[in-house]
């Protein structure tokens, strides 16, 4: 079962990202496994695939450096007090606050999904064929 | 102005990060498409170079607060190896679109679940 979400998280990941918010979701809504440790078990799912992703991005010169310092710089700092609070807080509040930021995130979602798919339409009918021939080069 | 909203967007992306241990690539994303103006490839590069070191810092606050379980972790790992092959081979096939209302509905279902 364990191995399965892990699947499913990974599938999501592969395909845009999320991946880590479903991971979570899962393990505490199938498993029951407490807020907490389901999160710090996403902090451990993270790690290895994100340097992975970061090697082969810097070998092709994709970072951009200069913004991504600056954000990490105060990441950090931003990280720091979120883990403290996270802490502090009980369960309860922490799986509403949870419950809100999904809200958003779908928000977020469906805006792009309405973007990528209702409004530009003529660019994606270009997209779906580029999609087919490369389908095809691969069968 | 550009080094004051790159402090912001990190201060906000770190914090969530820090708070959910997910979600902050879904702020840092966005915003340095839209306020940095960085093209999509080089945004989703940036992103996870940045929020790489912020998991790691919430890891330690995790781990000291003995929240780790790593007979899941493995678990989950090597099930996360397993899906991002399958991500990345044989969902191909399925739509991108279907894939993402399928994604949706399901955020929207858990996040009023966890409200209740």
């Amino acid at each position: 079962m364990e191995i399965l979400i892990g699947t499913i998280s990974g599938i999501v990941t592969a395909i845009g990202s999320g991946g880590g918010t479903i991971l979570i979701l899962l393990l505490t809504m199938f498993l029951g496994i407490p807020q907490h440790v389901a999160q710090a078990t996403n902090l451990i799912f993270f790690v290895p695939t994100s340097i992975t992703a970061i090697v082969m991005n810097i070998k092709n010169k994709n970072i951009n450096f200069k913004v991504g310092n600056i954000i990490i710089l105060f990441g950090v700092i931003g990280a720091i007090i979120g883990a403290i609070v996270s802490s502090k807080i009980q369960v309860q509040s922490l799986r509403k606050l949870f419950g809100i930021f999904l809200l958003f995130v779908s928000l977020h979602e469906i805006y792009n999904f309405y973007n990528l798919y209702i409004k530009k339409k003529n660019t994606n009918n270009n997209f779906e064929y580029k999609k087919e021939v490369d389908k095809n080069e691969i069968n | 102005m550009k080094i004051l909203k790159n402090s912001i967007i990190g201060i906000c992306a770190g914090f969530i990060t820090g708070l959910f241990s997910t979600g902050g690539g879904m702020i840092v994303l966005p915003a340095i498409i839209y306020f940095m103006k960085l093209d999509e490839k080089e945004a989703r590069a940036t992103t996870i170079f940045s929020i790489l070191p912020m998991v790691i810092v919430a890891s330690i606050f995790y781990y000291k607060d003995k929240y780790f379980d790593w007979n899941l972790g493995l678990k989950c790992a090597i099930g996360g190896i397993i899906g991002g092959f399958l991500g990345s081979k044989l969902l191909r096939r399925f739509s991108d679109k279907f894939l993402k209302v399928v994604f949706i509905c399901f955020l929207v279902y858990a996040g009023f679940n966890m409200l209740r």
